[in-house]
This record gives C-alpha cells, sequence and structure tokens, in this order.
C-alpha cells in the first residue's frame, strides 16, 4: 500500500545542516570524527556504536523547526542514514532491522522517526509493526506522530490499531498524519466502541477520539446515539461543533 | 477466614512482601499465566528460561509463602507476530505442556488482531485439545469487541469444548458476548485500566455468579495482588452471601482449571503448610533470614 501523503517532510540531509549549527566546538569535534570513523568503517556495528555514543558526546537540545527533533536523534538518524545509504535497496531492511535490535529505546525512537527516509519504499513495513507493539509512549510516538510512514505503508487494519493504541497512550491523534485519508466506516464504528467502553467505564472520553470520525459517514442511529450523548453530558462540549456544526 | 484463589497474577513481577500478604487475606493458591515480558525477547531461550522459572523457581518461591502456584504456558499474542520466534515457541510447547503444575494453554487469543495472531490462537487451542487441557484467553485492549468476536469464531473453528475455555479480561460490552456461549467468564480487576470492585461486584448483581470468574491480573504495572479478596468485600457490602462470594472467587476458578486433571481442589481448599527450612536448588529466597516453619 502506498498512500500519497502530501505533507511536506524536510528531509535528513537538509536537517543535517541545523544540526551543525547547534554544537558548541568540541561537540562539533567528536561529531566531525564520528563521521570520519563510519566513513572509514561503514558497518552496521560502527554505526551502532557511534549512535549509543552520542547521548555522552552531544548535549540534547530540540532542533529548531523540526518536528520535535533532538540534536541526539538527529545525530543518530545522520548515522544509520549514512550506513543505510550504501547498501541495496533490498538490502537495507534487514541492516535496518539489525540496528532496531541492537538499539535501547531512545536509539529505537531516532530509528523510527527516520524510518520514512531511510526506506520511503515501505521495505520495512514488518519491522514498523513489530516496533509498534512496544508500550513505551516515546517509541511509539516516534512510529505513529509527525511521520507519514505509517499513513504511506500501512494496511488499514494496521493502521486503524495504530490510531487507537496512539488515543490510548494519551498521545495527540492531531499529529498523526494522513488520519483524515484513513477515515471511514470501519474506524467510525472501532472509535464509537471505544468511546462506549470508556462510557461504561465511567472513564473521561479520550480527547482525540473526535479525530478519528468520518463524521459525514456516520449512520443516522449513529449520529443520534452521539447526539443523545452530547445530550446528556456526557461528551465534552468539543463534541457539539462536530455534532452539530459551529 | 475467607477462602480465596487468583487464577490470573504474574507472581515473577511481584515481592516476598506480596506473597505474605496474599496469604494473610486467605488467598490459598495462584495461577500464573505466561505472558510478555514488558518488551519483546528475541529468541526461544528467554521463553525456554521463562517456563523453566515458572515451573521451577517461582513455584518454590510461592510454597514459601503456604501459596500453591500453578501455570498457563504459551505464546501470548503481541509476540505471535514474530513469526520466526513464535514458530519456535509452538515447537517446544508440547514438552512443556504435559510438565507438573501446568493446568491449561495461556494466555493466548489476540493483540492487533493479525493474521499471525489468528493462527497461533488456532494452533495453540488444538495443542490444547491434543494435550486435554484448559485454554485460557486474553481479550484485546483496542476493539476489544471485534477481538472477543474473533475469538469465539476461533473456538468454533477449532472445536475446542467452550466449557474447556475462559476468556478473559472482560468488561461490560464483552461479556454478554460471552454470556451466550458455554464458555466462562473472566474479569480482571486492575487499578485504572481495566475493572474495579465496584464495576465487578455490578455485572455480577445483573448476569449473577455462574460461570464467572475474578482475577488480578497483578503484573509489573501498577496493580494490585489483593484485588481478589477487596472484590470478595465489595461484593459482601453489596449484600452477596458468603457462599456466592466464595463460589466466584473461589469454587468457580478452581472448577475451571481443575478440568486440566493437574488441580486437586480439596489441595488448594488450605493453604501449603510452611517450611522455610527447603530450598530449591541450593537457593531460598530467605537471604539469611529465621526460616518460618508451620
Amino acid at each position: 500500500m502506498n498512500m500519497d501523503v502530501s505533507v511536506p517532510q524536510p528531509r535528513l540531509a537538509e536537517r543535517s545542516q541545523a544540526l551543525g549549527q547547534l554544537l558548541d566546538e568540541t561537540e562539533k569535534r567528536w561529531w566531525q570524527q564520528a563521521q570520519e570513523r563510519l566513513r572509514q568503517s561503514p558497518d552496521a556495528n560502527t554505526a551502532a556504536i557511534l549512535s549509543s555514543q552520542c547521548k555522552r558526546h552531544l548535549r540534547e537540545q530540540a532542533v529548531p523547526g523540526a518536528d520535535g527533533w533532538s540534536t541526539i536523534e538527529l545525530a543518530r538518524a545522520l548515522l544509520l542514514a549514512h550506513v543505510v545509504g550504501l547498501q541495496p535497496g533490498a538490502a537495507r531492511p534487514a541492516l535496518l532491522e539489525q540496528l532496531f535490535q541492537w538499539g535501547d529505546d531512545q536509539e529505537k525512537a531516532a530509528l523510527l522517526k527516520a524510518l520514512d527516509d531511510l526506506d520511503s519504499e515501505g521495505r520495512c513495513l514488518e519491522l514498523a509493526l513489530l516496533a509498534g507493539r512496544t508500550s513505551n509512549p516515546r517509541v511509539f510516538a516516534a512510529l505513529a506522530l509527525d511521520t507519514p510512514y505509517a499513513s504511506r505503508h500501512y494496511p488499514e487494519r494496521a493502521f486503524h490499531q495504530l490510531v487507537l493504541k496512539a488515543l490510548g497512550m494519551g498521545l495527540d491523534a492531531a499529529r498523526v498524519i494522513g488520519l483524515a485519508q484513513r477515515q471511514g466506516a470501519t474506524l467510525n464504528q472501532l472509535a464509537l466502541d471505544l468511546m462506549d467502553e470508556q462510557l461504561a467505564a465511567g472513564r473521561p472520553v479520550s480527547p482525540g477520539l473526535p479525530r478519528l470520525i468520518a463524521f459525514g459517514l456516520l449512520s443516522p442511529p449513529q449520529r443520534k446515539r452521539l447526539a443523545d450523548l452530547y445530550q446528556q453530558q456526557r461528551l465534552p462540549t468539543q463534541w457539539h461543533e462536530h455534532l452539530f456544526g459551529s | 477466614m475467607p477462602t480465596y484463589f487468583d487464577p490470573h497474577i504474574h507472581m515473577v513481577s511481584r515481592t516476598t512482601d506480596d506473597y505474605q500478604n496474599m496469604a494473610a487475606a486467605g488467598i490459598t493458591g495462584v495461577i500464573e499465566p505466561a505472558f510478555w515480558q514488558g518488551q519483546a525477547r528475541t529468541s526461544v531461550g528467554s521463553f525456554v528460561d521463562y517456563f523453566d522459572t515458572l515451573l521451577g523457581w517461582e513455584r518454590f518461591r510461592a510454597s514459601m509463602f503456604g501459596i500453591h502456584h500453578f501455570c498457563t504456558l504459551g505464546i501470548n499474542p503481541k509476540e505471535a507476530n514474530n513469526l520466526r520466534l513464535a514458530e519456535e515457541v509452538l515447537e517446544i510447547l508440547p514438552r512443556y505442556l504435559v510438565k507438573d503444575g501446568v493446568v491449561a494453554v495461556g494466555e493466548i487469543g489476540y493483540d492487533d488482531i493479525t493474521p499471525e495472531e489468528d493462527r497461533f490462537l488456532a494452533l495453540q487451542m488444538e495443542l490444547a485439545k491434543q494435550f486435554k487441557l484448559p485454554v485460557l484467553v486474553h481479550t484485546p485492549h483496542r476493539d476489544k469487541i471485534g477481538g472477543t468476536k474473533r475469538t469465539l469464531a476461533v473456538i468454533r473453528e477449532v472445536g475446542i469444548p467452550e466449557h474447556l475455555v475462559v476468556i478473559d479480561h472482560l468488561n461490560e460490552l464483552t461479556l454478554p458476548l460471552v454470556l451466550e456461549t458455554d464458555c466462562w467468564r473472566g474479569h480482571s480487576v486492575y487499578p485504572n485500566t481495566k475493572m474495579s470492585e465496584q464495576r465487578m461486584v455490578a455485572l455480577l448483581q445483573q448476569y449473577g455468579t455462574e460461570k464467572m470468574i475474578v482475577n488480578s491480573a497483578a503484573d509489573w504495572g501498577v496493580s494490585d495482588p489483593l484485588k481478589v479478596p477487596k472484590t470478595g468485600q465489595a461484593m459482601r457490602e453489596a449484600g452477596f452471601s458468603e457462599a456466592q462470594v466464595e463460589q466466584v472467587l473461589f469454587h468457580n476458578p478452581v472448577d475451571f482449571f481443575a478440568q486440566s486433571g493437574q488441580l486437586d481442589k480439596a489441595l488448594v481448599s488450605t493453604p501449603l503448610p510452611i517450611d522455610q527450612r527447603k530450598t530449591w536448588q541450593e537457593n531460598s529466597a530467605l537471604r539469611g533470614q529465621d526460616p518460618v516453619i508451620k
């Protein structure tokens, strides 16, 4: 599956310039040495060791204008991109899987954030699905938020699970790229089932739940049920706009 | 003192304090289902060591506090998606399912509800049939209704008798689906994410006590290994009789797992005699403290 998601993504190469501007002299020296070392030994082991060392040699700071990337995540992604870029396309999934397995959760998150850059063709779908079974919200967010990878390559069922899990982890569904294109009757029903479970348990309805719903595709009974729940004040006020217009 | 049995609790994640408190609250026995470890395992050897721990050290550790320990073994739905690993685990399962202390296949079921999960759920149900064991089925956190419906469909497809299956982690929306079958009905009373004592009591008031099972599902998460006795207290406060409390919180789970032929009801009706002088592979949880004998 390759859904066309027209969201401009600054590529890793462009971001690398931003990284250079954020490093002080000591950090720059290490970063240049690291890159040189990887040029001399462009293998998975060297990339993995240098990726881990980023945390010891670089200060963690936000990269301006880069969707929540930190300097360390960006440096790690650039190291991976270098070693992956030297491999033919068919060999890349196995290499990325190896690097993913070797990484700790912070390194896994950096890889997943960069996955759309590292694998524009969706060859690593299995790895992405495996990675999505994490219980670490930071790792899951790296896969699910601010990246078009899932929307471009996930089958419908897997994409729905990803969105539901994002809500369950309290992540902002608004940052799931391509969600609007994946809405439909099936996701509507899943969202309403989740809402019913939360209401039955006496828990607040997830704030991001309306983002899953294509309100124009609700059946008349579904719409009536939501309207009734809203009138009974069992749904937050933000639902008013979706149900009755502004 | 009332007698309780917790049929779903992950004791490898708990402390000796928990065992002491559980025994003091009247819990005479537990069942520890094999499940995932909070992060993905990468080799079958991790499963081998885990299964051996459930059958060995953990069973011994429970005995030090007078608690009967049994387990269910299987590959959990999350890791069923790692095809190579799942196939390797499936290969070793038969020799484990016949070990002393194994009372069911579990916990198996759905997580993302993928074709791989379908396959390993069905294959493990076939193993249960082959080894004449009951099955403990986990229902998913996401699309719980869809997952429960598919579980019931697979049970019918495999042809395992429904009375040999307990469907776990049920709630207000999924219990009615299971009530239409002969399967047993499992509920996890777990802080914040699953059922509460009050919601459990409401279900018992609405649907009765037949085949209703309650567990704590306590694990490495923020959970409470005393949720079974606490549910007993909530039932009493809601007007349930002592016999009804004992039916739900002791007889039902024991009767279900006793179908394995590996769990003696008379034996688990009283705590194990405690003799903390005993060791297991020359190891003890005492760490130099004075052994209790009673």
